[in-house]
Formats: C-alpha cells, sequence, structure tokens
C-alpha cells in the first residue's frame, strides 16, 4: 500500500543506520514516546539494528496503560449497573481494575460492548432508545476529535441514553513530567507523529527550548523511525537542540485546525492522574460544563470509589523509562498476556506486550 | 462520510476533521475519522533526503 511499502524498505532502513552509525560520536539515550512506535521498533527489530551506545527508551505514550486505576474502576462501575449498554476500544477490556475487569462484567452478564469507533457508540444509542449507552472516551489527543465528534453527533441528534466517560491525556505534559523527573537519563525526544498530525508543533518549541532538548516528530514506519532517530542524533551531536518534523507527510507546523477547534468545543484542560506515574498537572481533557449532560460521571454515582494497584505490578517504572519491561520480577511468570497484572502487559501498545510478542526469548528465563 | 479503501478492504470513515478532502486522496485514519490528508510531495521529500544519505560509493549498483 502506498505510504506504507516505501517505508518499509530494508535498503533504506540500512542506509539511515549506517549513516547514524558515521554521526555517532558518543553514547545517546533517545525516548519513543508513543508506544505504537515501541511496538514498530521491537516488532522491525530496529533496536538491534542501530549502533551501540544508541539506546531507546520506551515512552508512557499508551492510552490504554496511563488511564488511570480509578477510571477504570469507574468504567467496571458503570457497566455493572443493569440496563447499561458500556461500550469501549477492545484494549480496555481486560485492563486491570482494583478487583476485576470490564471482560469479567462481561462474562457474569453485563452488557459490554467493543466498537472500533465512537460512532459506533452513537449508532448503539441511536438504535436502543430504552438503554442507557456509555462509552469509554479514553486516548491521546489523537482520539480526542474523534470522541469529541461523536459527543456532538449525539447532542445533535437529541439523544438522551448517550453519554461518555472521560479520561484523555495529552503528551506535552507529560514530557515535561519525565525530563524534570529525578533520574531522567531522555535527551532527546521522538515525538508521536499522530498526535503532532492533530496538534501541530507548537507546542514542544517551548520544551525544546526550556531543557536544551531535541524534540523530532516521528511516523511509524521502519523508515519513519531510523529517519526521526538519525535526525535526533545528528541534533544531539551538533548540540542543536529544537524541534524538528520527520514526518512531513503527515505533520504540519499548525496541525489540523478544524480537529483543535472540535477539541476546544468539547473538552477543557484538566489536572490527570496517569496510572503508574501519577498526578500530572494540566495534562488531561475533561468535558465542558456545556457538555454535563453527557458526562457519564453525573449520569451515575461512581464517586467514591478507591483504587488498589497490585502490588507486584512495576508498570509504573516501565512507563517512566526507568526499567525495561524484562526488570521486572512478574514478567512473564505471574504476569503474561493472559494474566496481565498491568495495563502495560494488555495493549497493543503497551512496552510489556511488545517485549513479550517480540523479545520473549532474549529474557531469560521465559520459554 | 465516504469510503476509503484500505489496501482492499473498504470501510466508511468520517471526513469532518478534513474538510479539503477530494476523492482519491490518500488520507490517515484512527478510529473511523480521517485526521489528515497525506503529503504526496512531502512523501517524495522524505524518501530523496533518505536516500541522499548513502554513500555514494556504496550506492552503486552491483
Amino acid at each position: 500500500m502506498k505510504h506504507v511499502t516505501e517505508f518499509r524498505d530494508p535498503a533504506l532502513v540500512r542506509q539511515a543506520i549506517d549513516s547514524i552509525r558515521r554521526t555517532m560520536t558518543r553514547p545517546w539515550t533517545l525516548m519513543e514516546v508513543c508506544g505504537g512506535q515501541t511496538h514498530s521498533i521491537l516488532r522491525h527489530g530496529l533496536d538491534e539494528l542501530l549502533p551501540q551506545g544508541l539506546e531507546l527508551v520506551h515512552g508512557p505514550g499508551c492510552p490504554v496503560c496511563v488511564t488511570p486505576l480509578q477510571a477504570i474502576d469507574r468504567a467496571i462501575a458503570i457497566a455493572s449497573v443493569s440496563g447499561v449498554v458500556f461500550t469501549s476500544f477492545g484494549d480496555m477490556l481486560r485492563v486491570p481494575g482494583s478487583a476485576t475487569d470490564l471482560m469479567h462484567v462481561r462474562a457474569s452478564g453485563g452488557d459490554v460492548r467493543v466498537v472500533t469507533s465512537p460512532l459506533h457508540a452513537v449508532r448503539i444509542a441511536r438504535e436502543n432508545p430504552d438503554r442507557q449507552v456509555v462509552f469509554f472516551a479514553i486516548g491521546f489527543e489523537t482520539t480526542a476529535p474523534p470522541n469529541a465528534l461523536s459527543v456532538l453527533a449525539a447532542r445533535e441528534s437529541g439523544l438522551r441514553n448517550f453519554s461518555v466517560l472521560v479520561s484523555h491525556v495529552r503528551v506535552p505534559p507529560a514530557m515535561r513530567a519525565i525530563l524534570t523527573s529525578p533520574g531522567n537519563r531522555v535527551q532527546a525526544f521522538l515525538a508521536a507523529g499522530h498526535v503532532c498530525t492533530v496538534m501541530g508543533l507548537d507546542e514542544y518549541a517551548p520544551i525544546a527550548a526550556e531543557f536544551g532538548v531535541p524534540i523530532v516528530v516521528t511516523g511509524f514506519e521502519p523508515v519513519d523511525l531510523v529517519h526521526g532517530i538519525g535526525t535526533a542524533v545528528r541534533r544531539l551531536e551538533e548540540r542543536r537542540p529544537g524541534v524538528e518534523n520527520a514526518y512531513g507527510r503527515a505533520v504540519s507546523q499548525r496541525g489540523n485546525p478544524a480537529a483543535q477547534r472540535v477539541i476546544a468545543e468539547v473538552f477543557e484542560e484538566c489536572d490527570r492522574t496517569w496510572r503508574g506515574i501519577g498526578p500530572i498537572p494540566g495534562s488531561g481533557w475533561r468535558l465542558r460544563p456545556t457538555f454535563a449532560e453527557f458526562d457519564a460521571e453525573r449520569r451515575f454515582d461512581v464517586g467514591g470509589i478507591a483504587p488498589l494497584e497490585p502490588a507486584a505490578c512495576r508498570s509504573g517504572l516501565v512507563l517512566q523509562g526507568r526499567i525495561r519491561p524484562n526488570e521486572c520480577p512478574a514478567f512473564g511468570r505471574e504476569c503474561t498476556p493472559e494474566r496481565p497484572l498491568g495495563a502495560t502487559m494488555v495493549s497493543s501498545e503497551g512496552a510489556c506486550s511488545a517485549w513479550w510478542r517480540y523479545r520473549r526469548d532474549a529474557t531469560g528465563g521465559v520459554a | 462520510m465516504a469510503v476509503v479503501d484500505f489496501g482492499g478492504a473498504r470501510q466508511e470513515v468520517c471526513l469532518a476533521c478534513v474538510p479539503d478532502a477530494r476523492v482519491g486522496d490518500w488520507v490517515l485514519v484512527h478510529v473511523g475519522f480521517a485526521l489528515t490528508v497525506l503529503d504526496e510531495q512531502e512523501a517524495a521529500a522524505t524518501l530523496d533526503a533518505l536516500e541522499s544519505l548513502g554513500d555514494p560509493e556504496q550506492a552503486v549498483a552491483p
């Protein structure tokens, strides 16, 4: 397929990696922010092709992984209410809450349905006027416009049986949190390409300036990734912090103004707790008060929920890039995709899941 | 709404965020919504830039 095939050309990847090798004079540590990039890097073995001393640290850009436990517990509570149809992207169903997960709610009779688009949830509400239909609106900036448009579509259709449980997160405040955390090793970022498709580059210039780091907007195919990595390494070698776009075919300086307008109409900035990381000021979006009638947290009484994390799970350290998944004592033992302790083992964008799929043999002791 | 061909599989996609999209454009789709029209010139420029990184001596065909 065009825009994919030519960006998987092995010869071009090798050429770009040779160029990185010629450029590098000392070790560097880069963080790829997005979980989609983590999976692509491990799937294509790019980390093993890169020169020695060039380390890629996996970032927190897995929406399912960072959705706070409290939101998962609220989802479980709402999905358990009789008469509710609870709709969600598939990955969320197996994410462990404090006591159970959405899959188990479904197994014990709850009407939990997987949707691949928030508009499917709106359609279910339209077709089932006697049922309360709730959509679990999670995700980064990329998913915010679709989720916002579903609320606008519900309002336009006059739906009174549709609501959203919102737990949106934003990338730039998380990058600040990583750069200011004690023991931070990240010297440059590969920014998440599709987040920037929506938001553009403007939010990143102040971060690059304040912390003196290169931030390179990067795509998801192997050629895109080595292009982004090479651009970051060149800037590090030249001591040239700043923002650069290495994903020009999908990202422009200003992003997508139509999508930004939809976000601004429906959502407002708020503080958000990230699972495994903790509270990050200004890092979330919630519904504006004008859309309160579509807020599932108001429609259902879920205020008094106190979450409890499993003690053995170290996904917080994984999400901050402080340990690799195989350094967690539970990895591949108590914690597998079949019986996940943490969300990072569940999601198709989670770092633990990527290591389980593509690096199991390298972890030692795990067959 | 529009029909998008994903290398053979066809699906309905919402175009609310890409008001300038035309029939035949390549779009980036996420959860049923097109988020941008892919820029063909930028795609070619990226590939050209990477081609030019190759060492000219090694780039000669065998």
